[in-house]
């Protein structure tokens, strides 16, 4: 079978002789933003197009009703079909005038959607007739008050039914936890659930036997202080810790919230009810806001729980990520992947390592600075990182951008796969310690860019210990303003005395505007032969390259934005270059 | 040990076994019919495709198998597969339904990337022009899908 893609005439349209389901294929390639723009092309291709792109609906700048009528109109003007069959995810941001008859209507009109995303202020509206707030935690309404109550509870309960998957958004009111409470014995179908309301984590377990995935602000006072003071009394009685515990066996996937102002023992005993509670997790989510600083000595013990199957952890931390390393490291020390995502937050990857020896993967999002002072030469290796990403906004400590990278690759010999991003290296100027003494960085540093009219930010990285398998930079078009150059050239490792550095391979980048990715391409095309020779052979005359500075410069050469020399031991076997919409790889051969 | 193929328009290629047979059907069809000088008929390629799948076969002989589709899926284009595909739509095309016919997942998967890559970063009418695709929507309808395209979630 084969959808028509009308042509022009007489040009043939050969993607119209494919197949549908290689059609799919191709479109199965395409990231959102591309399909918008395919399907305005045709009819046929709208056709095509609609069931990929419609998985998750977002409705976030204009009322629901707003969706609804179209979904009227096209239904009666339009010949296309409408989008409504293929939706399974829904998202309704703050809409003033949401109404759970209107969740009700989306959810009617929708009807394959299971996941339902609504902000949690939608439950007040069903205590909308209760003006008195003081009876609401007794529920002592009147009985005309309290059949309307009801009568709201079985249309949101009835409205619920085909959702398995619920987030409810943003603060929760005094009106909306005594709705939530009454709603939960009828939530028992769920598989996933994500809320801010507090509650008590037992009750949600109740009756919410089925979760898989949840996501909850944990309460000190509430869930897990007299849960866990019950538990090792019972233990060291040697009782049935378990049985108090009351394990919830079918959560495996868990975003813990928690907040407290406290020492880090509260932190290394929440973790251990998390252990008790949840011992079948296989991903965790940790979210402290924690204001606490780890006190030496004082780590609390672990009581011999472990979480013995969570092989997916990631901090996501506002405060609190030292606490969080020293705590999560004494339950889940063999963990191999961690992901860290900080707000503003520094972070010492010798703590990381300190804390999670087993780790082969680690990923570094968002943070604000990443340091190494601690690490020296008496450090210990970790020898079981094989993956390492820092991205984007991420610093380095201490005008430190190449040394940080350079103290990883020491410590980390076993590297293989390191991601980086081009905003990492600030205009600083750091030296490399293994290149301190050969002097070649000052020929490039003082001759070569001097002729350049712009003054390229010369961007320095030395990864001296490691052989890389694959070296990934991401760029940010809209931080790479100009162009640059990214030269690969040999280091002697760290220990050598001496280094003869020579150009392996080097790549040309320049930004094709913000939609179009970058065009990257082998050094040497279009460069002038000088430039060329002058940084290749790092001891040639530059007083001779007079035509480096002459106006036959190409364009590229004279608007280069850095030139970046990254040291290595030997040359990874790829070599990749993403930014959002681009993503190529260099083979090394 | 080599094997005959014989394409569409009756022009016999003799290629090395273990090229052949990074078709899954042609793999499969030997399998079937054991040792045989006979040339194996493929009714749905012409010569001038049956050409290049055969180049792109004998770069790729000693590349690892896989069977996982995401991980196909997610890479790249490498260089060489580049410059292979910089041909005329309608042989991409070809080699692409040939890829399909004679089951061989990384050429399809190349082709079809190829096709996407010339979809990507551009407008509808860029697309239009070059797929030569005739514009069928009427203004009503262009508005409705702009509206609908604002509700679609970016992923």
């Amino acid at each position: 079978m084969t959808t028509r893609w009308i042509s022009v005439a007489g040009n043939r349209t050969y993607i119209s002789d494919l197949p549908l389901e290689l059609q799919r294929k191709i479109v199965c390639h395409l990231r959102s933003k591309d399909l918008k723009q395919l399907r305005l092309t045709s009819f046929s291709i709208c056709e095509l197009v609609t069931p990929h792109i419609f998985e998750s609906i977002a409705i976030i700048q204009e009322p629901c009703q707003a969706v609804l009528q179209h979904l009227e109109t096209v239904t009666q003007s339009s010949q296309r079909a409408s989008f409504a069959p293929f939706v399974k995810s829904i998202t309704v941001q703050q809409d003033r005038n949401l109404t759970i008859p209107t969740i009700q209507q989306l959810l009617q009109s929708f009807p394959g959607a299971f996941n339902l995303r609504v902000p949690t202020a939608l439950l007040a509206e069903a205590l909308s007739i209760i003006d008195d707030i003081d009876t609401l935690p007794a529920l002592s309404f009147s009985p005309k008050s309290t059949n309307a109550f009801q009568h709201s509870l079985d249309t949101l309960s009835t409205l619920l039914l085909s959702i398995t998957k619920l987030t409810l958004t943003g603060t929760s009111c005094a009106r909306t936890r005594v709705v939530f409470r009454a709603l939960i014995p009828h939530l028992t179908h769920l598989r996933a659930l994500d809320i801010t309301i507090p509650i008590r984590v037992t009750d949600l377990q109740q009756y919410c036997g089925q979760l898989e995935t949840l996501a909850f602000t944990f309460s000190a006072k509430e869930d897990y202080c007299s849960l866990f003071k019950c538990w090792r009394a019972e233990r060291e009685r040697r009782g049935d810790p378990d049985g108090v515990g009351q394990p919830w066996m079918s959560v495996t996937n868990l975003t813990a919230r928690f907040t407290a102002v406290d020492h880090e023992k509260l932190m290394v005993d929440f973790v251990a009810y998390l252990t008790i509670k949840f011992p079948a997790l296989t991903t965790m989510n940790f979210e402290p806001d924690f204001y606490c600083y780890p006190s030496s000595g004082i780590h609390g013990h672990s009581m011999g729980t472990v979480f013995r199957h969570l092989d997916v952890l990631k901090i996501t931390s506002i405060n609190g990520i030292e606490a969080s390393l020293h705590a999560l490291g004494q339950f889940v020390y063999h963990i191999t992947s961690l992901d860290i995502d900080l707000n503003c937050r520094n972070v010492e990857m010798a703590d990381i390592f300190k804390s999670f020896p087993c780790l082969q993967c680690l990923r570094i999002w968002n943070a604000n600075v990443v340091s190494c002072s601690v690490m020296n030469l008496f450090t210990p290796a970790h020898h079981m990182l094989r993956s390492l990403t820092i991205n984007h906004i991420s610093e380095y400590a201490d005008n430190q951008d190449g040394r940080v990278l350079e103290r990883i690759s020491v410590w980390c010999p076993s590297l293989k796969h390191l991601h980086i991003a081009y905003r990492n290296w600030t205009p600083r100027i750091p030296t490399p310690m293994c290149l301190t003494r050969n002097g070649l960085l000052d020929n490039l540093l003082g001759k070569v860019l001097g002729f350049l009219p712009h003054s390229p930010k010369p961007m320095i990285v030395a990864l001296p210990n490691v052989s890389l398998s694959c070296l990934e930079i991401s760029f940010d078009p809209d931080v790479l303003g100009s162009p640059g150059l990214i030269m690969f050239a040999s280091a002697a490792s760290t220990n050598s005395a001496s280094a003869d550095p020579r150009i392996l391979k080097a790549w040309f980048i320049e930004p094709r505007g913000k939609c179009y990715g970058l065009h990257v391409r082998p050094w040497g095309n279009d460069t002038p032969k000088a430039l060329e020779d002058a940084v290749a052979n790092w001891d040639l005359d530059f007083d001779s390259c007079s035509d480096i500075a002459s106006p036959t410069l190409t364009h590229n050469i004279a608007n280069l934005g850095f030139i970046s020399i990254i040291y290595v031991v030997s040359l990874p076997q790829q070599f990749l270059v993403t930014s959002d919409d681009f993503r190529h790889s260099f083979p090394m051969k | 040990m080599s094997v005959r193929l014989l394409s569409s328009d009756s022009e016999d290629f003799t290629v090395a076994k273990e090229v052949a047979e990074r078709s899954m059907l042609i793999k499969n069809m030997l399998e079937d019919v054991g040792d045989n000088d006979n040339p194996i008929p493929l009714p749905n390629v012409t010569a001038k495709i049956l050409r290049k799948v055969i180049e792109w076969c004998e770069h790729h002989l000693g590349d690892p198998v896989t069977n996982d589709e995401n991980e196909r899926r997610n890479t790249e284009i490498d260089e060489w597969d580049q410059k292979f595909m910089e041909v005329d739509q309608e042989t991409l095309f070809d080699i692409i339904l040939a890829a399909n016919y004679l089951d061989i997942k990384p050429l399809l998967d190349v082709g079809c990337k190829t096709v996407a890559n010339m979809i990507k970063g551009k407008t509808a009418e860029e697309i239009r022009k070059i797929f030569n695709i005739v514009n069928d929507l009427t203004p009503e309808e262009e508005a409705q899908i702009r509206k609908e395209n604002e509700w679609a979630e970016d992923r």
